[in-house]
């Protein structure tokens, strides 16, 4: 409040000068108070005291931290400022001798939080918010924001996509609908729909996540999700200043640690022996697919910032080059970046603008999972074989010799090479206008484009067995996505007495559109082997297509924050939206929340010394989705079908119906209350916030499980029929100190959460799909398997493998096991194993807790800093396992592995055999596996060279290295606990998915 | 007054920028939607031509139903290394939703249901305005309809049940069960309205539509597996002695109907077409999305690169031949002491280079048999004209033959008149002759010329006439549920000992197979196949 009228000071200066003047002259010379200013370490020099509502009165401390200062008998408080630590305002009532503490400002109650459309203290937040700063973010090998901000915050789950330029699953508070996880982004206040790739990390200032309805509220539709409001640096007054930073990484993925040829040899012949077939006629090479596949990473950042201001200006320019070569051969990502922010004021008048221009590209040969690629390969297969001239030359599955469907990496990555990129410009013009000390108006107009293009060259020849033998061709595509934001919003600000009133309204318009034109061509010219990689090239079949794609978005919103005495806070929200994705009765969405916090630490009966600041706080109110379609509530037909007529047989289009449309869809609600407190105590050094939220979301949309025989084909069409419930508790705590020279923090984050499928609709009370069922009455993709039950190691065993009525229990092919056979439980006793009937609940894929933890300290020159992760009791299903221990198909396999056989009885892994599943179904327990995981996401060791004292042109330059990714505590046998999974469905279930990469990182920056 | 002033300018601004509500009435740019459509004849004949286009999809004859009807009889089998695949071959079901063992199977027959359905309901809908618009929607209307009997036909014989489907349909819709019976029904109704409007022949370019004599042929074909004889033979009459007679008859060389280069020819009575226009496998290589929302879909057929000689770049190993059936050919040789022609024809068998010296295979690159003792299927497996197969065949699939109509229509006669034998006979010798075979009475192996003695040993000797002339062509399935040659022990010996898959079957569930378990959790008013 007292920060929000010198705001508002700085904008009137004139009229405040005149003011100033005359009290200046009338009340000259009257009262004198002394005091000292102090920090946790001592007297602090430099302070700056003035009166508040005047400036011109005012001194500064000394070196002992002492002042003295004259002040009109009219002054009621007086201003502690000093550059790095909080501003403080005691009243004076009368005192003649003050004594002030002043805490560093990084103590986190104080921080201004932005919230959409304003912005607040933090502790007059009556919502859940998290705050994650730059500095925070700093130490990270970073290729988006969302890779830095794993973590950092309570309730929020960013798990790593792993492959290069994929972006990471982010999940606010849980699972939310069936659809989609992804939050929705406001990059300085332009409503954006991801792309955070394309965003230079480097230049996040803070980002804040809005985590429940009441802080969200304000973005209605699109936020069920949760909000991630990113805020870019900007200048700040004195002279230029250049930031220039360069990192180098050096990256390794994990690897599996697959048999060698003799060692394939001996367990691929026993899995044909013991199902009764020849072995297979090898070939006696000795490839180590792996080394063929992956290689060592290597990343480059580069950037350099250069910003700086003037009390009525200030800019910020920026430029990034980010290169990442990957770890899996001929990947490759770069990016560049430029962006500038600038900001001006005359009068009335501010006007700023955010411009960012990034040209991102990537180079991805092959297709598939390298891991899955590298491994179905077997190594007696050389890279290269004679023997498939036919088909260009490269080695592969062999019917007789050695038969597997794999697909030989090194030959995809020679024969399709894949290159994307976009040049996304995103941007910001506005005008703020004061119209009164109450009053402001603001116009902010938004624009982003992305550039997209897609370019696939399919060279001639095969990298698996039977493949088709297609002509080469050429893809090319050319997308292009364009956002128009328009918003007028008025924020009114006035105190009243102890009454302070905060409000704001607007109107905003988006538009979004995208269009995508793509062409084909076959028989691609080339000469001496090397092809033209242009569509001209072409010499045979000709295709092309596009399409566009619109949406509009219209919405009213409002704001209102009542706070009484700094004790009683009020908030009150909404936000009308009216969208064309709907049809014309069902697209006006109304999303209201309120919320309530009282600060007892304000409270004259409150006086509990080691307490320095206590809020509770509660909300409620409702949220919606619309991530659909722009067109799904609309049945269209499809031109694409044909078929072939006549004695030329010429192919005609047709057009009918292919996939279905419901008219009546409507928006997803999210409701969710939350009730928090947050604490500091023991001066400020501990400081806590506790969370506790119900949020149940009602209409889910979800592709409807309608019948086979409607003849939908294309995807079920959507409903709005299931609910789900998520229930959580988040726990946040820091503590800082400072031990003589040696300052340090830590911080914890703690994540409870409950997720629940209220209803799936339709009256159905499950969805299979897969390893997984989504069942109502528990969480979404619970692990539904066929118990495995060990082998069997015993005659008597096998003998006593009966139904309860005696009845011989048979594999689903129709026979009995054998010794070193896997066991499993005839679930509903029918004497078959099946799928069908004998899968039952196994295990959930939600973690009991999710857990973050940073740590820094700083001792003179040196610092140091620990990012922590971990999620405990969730169960995975491990995909690498189950399909490296298929033996039914071939693969290689995995060094270690102690299959039963008549001479090797000790042991609890079955008999080999070669096509034949029963020991290796892909639905069973045994591959599922406790992942409990901590992970040490990030180390780092910096110093810091002040080196102002040797030279002038030098402020400071600091080195630093990291770790990444170096450690991690897991019983998990995967590469990686640590993995994504996109389909919600199936959340627990690791494919074989991307590792994230082991780096360590040199980094070294240099402040002029 | 000047406050004043800025207020009003705000709040013009305000309104100004949200006045426009008309901006959220977009319209989808890309297609034209339902209810925009089906207004002209022209788009009604644009949703038959993708009614027909469904005939090329997977599920139905682009690919997996060649995996029930020609590898689950006796003719076949399957090996494969995708073991669940090969044990919908032998009567192993455990998952009930295996998509290329049923799910596809089903959902791509109704998926043309639901497009003949479109075109069936809007075609009764169009105004036209003259008499020559009418008899178009009329003959448009009528290939829907056969379309729609041929698939509840095809379910019907691979399901027995199914559901009632005969709307456009809707997202919530739920139908009701109907059984072989009803689904017979329909499909009987949709024929005889079909045989009314259309065509007996169709112009040049127009060849490869429905006729009248499929229709008739396929009217024919229920009213058998109903052993409703004189329905039966009723409906092929027109075919094989009454108008229709003009237009059919048997080619010449037997090879010329699993040619491209010889289709639609007389002897075909329907054929679904198929053309390597686009040579585009993006729907064949995933084995769970299908999709009939992509451009320059493939409309070639994928048999031949899944049933052919398995080799490397050649067939996938997923389909052979059983060798009673060389045998059988090899029992009786031709008036010129040669082999039958048609084994050659049909199989790959490992005696094939030394009886046959000088062949190759796979347009020359196949010249001698490493391949042991398996029998592969040769006939559609394009290796006339293809050095290696692949996804796109544009050999149309010849789904009735006129030499399938005469030796249904012997079977009607047998069946009708036990004493007219003979009569009988005369269709089979046709199209023994054509392979310069004997007639039946004049064979040179006695059990063969004993056949015409009596309509029980006829018969059973139909029985080997048609697996000899019409293998793989999809119909043995179809006969062996007719003949119930599993409903005695003996059948089921004689079936069990052509093929060991047979020692699984067990009559009171495996004539039918599983339902997709999905959709009877779906739909309250279906019940699974009883034993499953």
């Amino acid at each position: 409040m007292i920060n929000f009228k010198s705001i508002k000071q700085k904008k009137r200066i004139t009229l405040l000068l005149i003011a100033s003047f005359s009290v200046v002259l009338t009340t000259w010379s009257q009262n004198k108070i002394t005091g000292t200013v102090k920090d946790f370490s001592g007297e602090l020099p430099g302070v700056s005291v003035s009166v508040e509502g005047n400036q011109l009165i005012g001194t500064i401390t000394d070196i002992k931290g002492e002042f003295s200062i004259s002040v009109p008998e009219t002054a009621k408080k007086l201003v502690f400022k000093f550059i790095g630590k909080e501003t403080k305002v005691i009243p004076i009532n009368g005192q003649k001798e003050i004594f002030v503490q002043l805490d560093d400002q990084s103590v986190n109650l104080n921080e201004v939080v932005a919230i959409g459309y304003g912005t607040i203290k933090k502790k007059d937040l009556t919502g859940a918010v998290s705050v994650i700063s730059s500095n925070d973010m700093k130490n990270v090998r970073a290729m988006s924001v969302a890779d830095a901000m794993q973590g950092l915050a309570s309730g929020v789950s960013i798990r790593n996509g792993g492959a290069l330029g994929s972006e990471p699953i982010i999940e606010i508070r849980g699972i939310g609908n069936f659809t989609n996880s992804a939050p929705l982004y406001v990059i300085d206040g332009l409503v954006s729909t991801g792309g955070l790739r394309d965003l230079n990390a480097n230049d996040v200032e803070s980002v804040q996540v809005l985590k429940d309805a009441s802080a969200a509220a304000i973005y209605g539709n699109r936020a069920a999700n949760g909000v991630i409001i990113i805020t870019t640096k900007r200048g700040k007054k004195g002279d230029m200043k250049v930031d220039f930073s360069v990192k180098f990484s050096v990256d390794q993925s994990p690897r599996m640690n697959l048999m060698d040829t003799t060692q394939f040899f001996k367990y691929n012949n026993m899995a044909y022996t013991n199902a009764g077939l020849p072995i297979q006629n090898h070939y006696t090479n000795n490839t180590d697919w792996q080394n063929q596949t992956f290689q060592t990473g290597f990343t480059k950042d580069y950037n350099i910032g250069i910003s700086g201001g003037t009390d009525k200006s200030n800019y910020f320019v920026s430029m990034n080059y980010f290169d990442n070569v990957g770890t899996t051969k001929g990947n490759e990502i770069t990016r560049y970046s430029l962006r500038v922010n600038t900001e001006a004021k005359r009068g009335i008048f501010t006007v700023g603008e955010n411009l960012a221009i990034t040209d991102n590209r990537v180079i991805a040969p092959g297709s598939g999972n390298p891991y899955t690629n590298s491994f179905r390969m077997t190594p007696d297969i050389a890279v290269k074989d004679s023997l498939n001239s036919a088909t260009g030359g490269w080695g592969y599955g062999n019917l007789s010799r050695a038969s597997t469907f794999g697909s030989n990496p090194v030959a995809m990555q020679n024969l399709l090479i894949n290159t994307s990129g976009n040049t996304r410009i995103r941007g910001n013009v506005y005008i703020n206008v004061q119209l009164a000390s109450f009053l402001s108006y603001k116009m902010n107009a938004g624009y982003e484009t992305s550039i997209d293009d897609t370019h696939s060259l399919r060279k001639w020849g095969s990298w698996t067995l039977n493949q088709p033998q297609d002509p080469s061709s050429l893809f090319d595509g050319r997308g292009r996505y364009q956002s128009k934001l328009f918003e007028n919003t008025l924020n009114f600000n006035k105190t009243f007495g102890k009454h302070n009133v905060d409000a704001v309204f607007g109107i905003s318009y988006q538009n979004e559109n995208y269009n995508w034109t793509w062409g084909n061509v076959q028989n691609v010219l080339q000469l001496n082997g090397s092809y033209f990689d242009v569509l001209d090239a072409g010499q045979s079949n000709p295709t092309t297509g596009g399409y566009k794609d619109e949406s509009n978005l219209i919405s009213y919103l409002g704001r209102v924050n009542y706070n009484f005495d700094n004790r009683y806070l009020f908030s009150g929200t909404f936000r009308n939206d009216n969208t064309s994705k709907f049809s014309k009765e069902q697209r006006n969405g109304f999303f209201p929340s309120i919320s309530a916090g009282w600060r007892v630490s304000n409270e004259k009966f409150f006086k509990v010394d080691w307490i320095n600041d206590l809020k509770i706080r509660a909300n409620y109110g409702s949220l919606g989705n619309a991530a659909i379609g722009n067109y799904a509530y609309v049945p269209t037909l499809s031109h694409f079908p044909m078929y072939t007529f006549g004695t030329s047989q010429t192919v005609v289009n047709g057009m009918t119906a292919v996939q279905l449309a419901n008219a009546d869809l409507h928006w997803e609600t999210k409701t969710q209350q939350n009730i928090g407190m947050d604490v500091a105590i023991l001066k400020n050094r501990l400081q806590l916030s506790v969370e506790y939220f119900i949020s149940t979301t009602k209409d889910v949309l979800v592709p409807a499980p309608i019948l086979l025989a409607t003849g939908n084909d294309g995807g079920n069409p959507l409903v709005n029929a299931a609910s789900l419930e998520n229930r959580g508790v988040e726990l946040t705590a820091t503590w800082k100190d400072k031990v003589g020279d040696f300052k340090y923090s830590i911080g914890a984050n703690i994540t409870h959460l409950d997720n629940k499928v209220l209803s799936l609709g339709y009256g159905k009370q499950e969805v299979l799909t897969g390893l997984a069922k989504t069942q109502v009455g528990l969480p979404i993709g619970m692990f539904y398997l066929i118990k495995t039950d060990g082998i069997f190691h015993t005659q008597q065993e096998i003998d006593n493998y009966v139904t309860s009525n005696g009845v011989p229990i048979v594999y689903s092919n129709g026979q009995r096991p054998q010794l070193g056979d896997a066991k499993y439980v005839d679930l509903n006793d029918d004497g078959i194993i099946s799928s069908a009937n004998d899968r039952q609940l196994a295990g959930s894929p939600w973690p009991t807790f999710e857990v973050g933890l940073n740590f820094n300290a700083q001792y003179e020159n040196l610092d140091l800093s620990v990012i922590g992760l971990g999620a405990f009791g969730q169960n995975v299903y491990n995909g690498l396992n189950a399909s490296l221990n298929y033996f039914a198909d071939n693969s290689n396999y995995l060094v270690g592995i102690n299959p039963w056989t008549p001479d090797n009885t000790n042991t609890n892994f079955p008999r080999l055999l070669y096509g034949d599943s029963r020991n290796s179904f892909g639905d069973q327990t045994r591959w599922l596996e406790d992942c409990s995981y901590f992970k040490i996401k990030a180390i780092t060791l910096g110093y810091t060279f002040k080196l102002a004292t040797l030279t002038k042109y030098i402020d400071n330059l600091r080195v630093a290295v990291t770790g990444q990714n170096l450690i991690t505590f897991t019983k998990y046998t995967g590469l990686d606990p640590e993995f994504a999974n996109g389909n919600i469905y199936e959340r627990g279930v690791d494919p074989t998915s991307y590792p994230s990469p082991k780096s360590f990182m040199l980094s070294l920056n240099v402040t002029f | 007054m000047k406050k004043a002033i800025k207020y009003i300018f705000v709040v013009s601004l305000i309104f100004l920028a949200s006045c426009n509500q008309d901006l959220l009435d977009l319209t989808n740019p890309n297609v034209p939607t339902t209810a925009t459509f089906w207004k002209t004849t022209s788009d009604l004949q644009s949703g038959l031509t993708a009614t027909y286009s469904q005939f090329t999809r997977p599920g139905n004859w682009g690919r997996w139903i060649y995996f029930r009807y020609d590898l689950t009889s006796d003719e076949g089998y399957s090996k494969s290394g995708w073991v669940e695949l090969a044990d919908w071959t032998r009567f192993n079901y455990s998952n009930y939703n295996f998509i290329q063992g049923n799910s596809l199977v089903y959902k791509d027959h109704y998926k043309q249901i639901f497009e003949a359905n479109q075109v069936i309901y809007y075609g009764s809908l169009i105004k036209v305005s003259s008499a020559t618009d009418s008899a178009t929607v009329k003959k448009i209307v009528a290939q829907a309809k056969f379309i729609r009997a041929f698939d509840y036909f095809n379910l019907n014989i691979m399901f027995g049940r199914g559901e009632l489907v005969i709307n456009p349909s809707k997202p919530g819709d739920v139908y009701p069960m109907i059984n072989s019976n009803q689904m017979d029904s329909i499909a009987i109704k949709d024929l005889n309205d079909a045989i009314v409007d259309l065509p007996a022949t169709w112009s040049a370019a127009d060849k490869g539509r429905i006729t009248k004599g499929a229709a008739y042929a396929l009217l024919g074909k229920i009213y058998m597996q109903r052993h409703e004889w004189q329905n039966a033979k009723n409906s092929f009459y027109w075919l094989v002695e009454g108008d229709g007679m003009a237009y059919y008859g048997l080619m010449t060389n037997y090879t010329d109907n699993f040619l491209p280069s010889t289709e639609n020819n007389k002897e075909s009575v329907f054929e679904i077409q198929f053309s390597n226009a686009n040579p585009t496998p993006t729907d064949m290589n995933n084995n769970t999305i299908y999709d009939d929302n992509i451009p320059n879909m493939n409309v070639g057929s994928s048999r031949s690169k899944f049933m052919g000689l398995q080799d490397n770049n050649l067939a996938w190993p997923d389909a052979n031949v059983r060798p009673w059936l060389v045998t059988e050919y090899k029992k009786e040789k031709t008036v010129s002491n040669t082999n039958d022609s048609r084994l050659l024809a049909n199989i790959f068998y490992p005696a094939m280079f030394t009886d046959n010296p000088g062949i190759t295979c796979y347009n020359g690159t196949v010249t001698r048999w490493h391949y042991g003792t398996l029998c592969y299927f040769r006939k559609y497996s394009d290796d006339a004209f293809k050095a290696i197969p692949d996804y796109y065949s544009p050999t149309n699939y010849r789904v009735i033959r006129f030499a399938d109509i005469l030796l249904c229509y012997a079977e009607c006669i047998a069946n009708l008149n036990p004493s007219d034998v003979s009569t009988a006979a005369t269709y089979v010798d046709k199209v023994r002759a054509r392979v310069k075979l004997s007639t039946l009475a004049n064979s040179t192996i006695p059990e063969i010329a004993a056949s015409v003695t009596s309509s029980d040993l006829f018969l059973k000797r139909l029985q080997t006439e048609r697996t000899l002339e019409l293998c793989f062509e999809s119909v043995r399935w179809i006969d062996l549920k007719r003949w119930g040659l599993w409903n005695t022990p003996g059948g089921l010996a004689e079936l069990i000992a052509r093929d060991p898959d047979f020692a699984n079957f067990d009559v009171t569930k495996h004539t039918v197979m599983p339902l997709p378990q999905l959709e009877v959790d779906n739909n309250q008013n279906l019940k699974q196949n009883s034993g499953y």
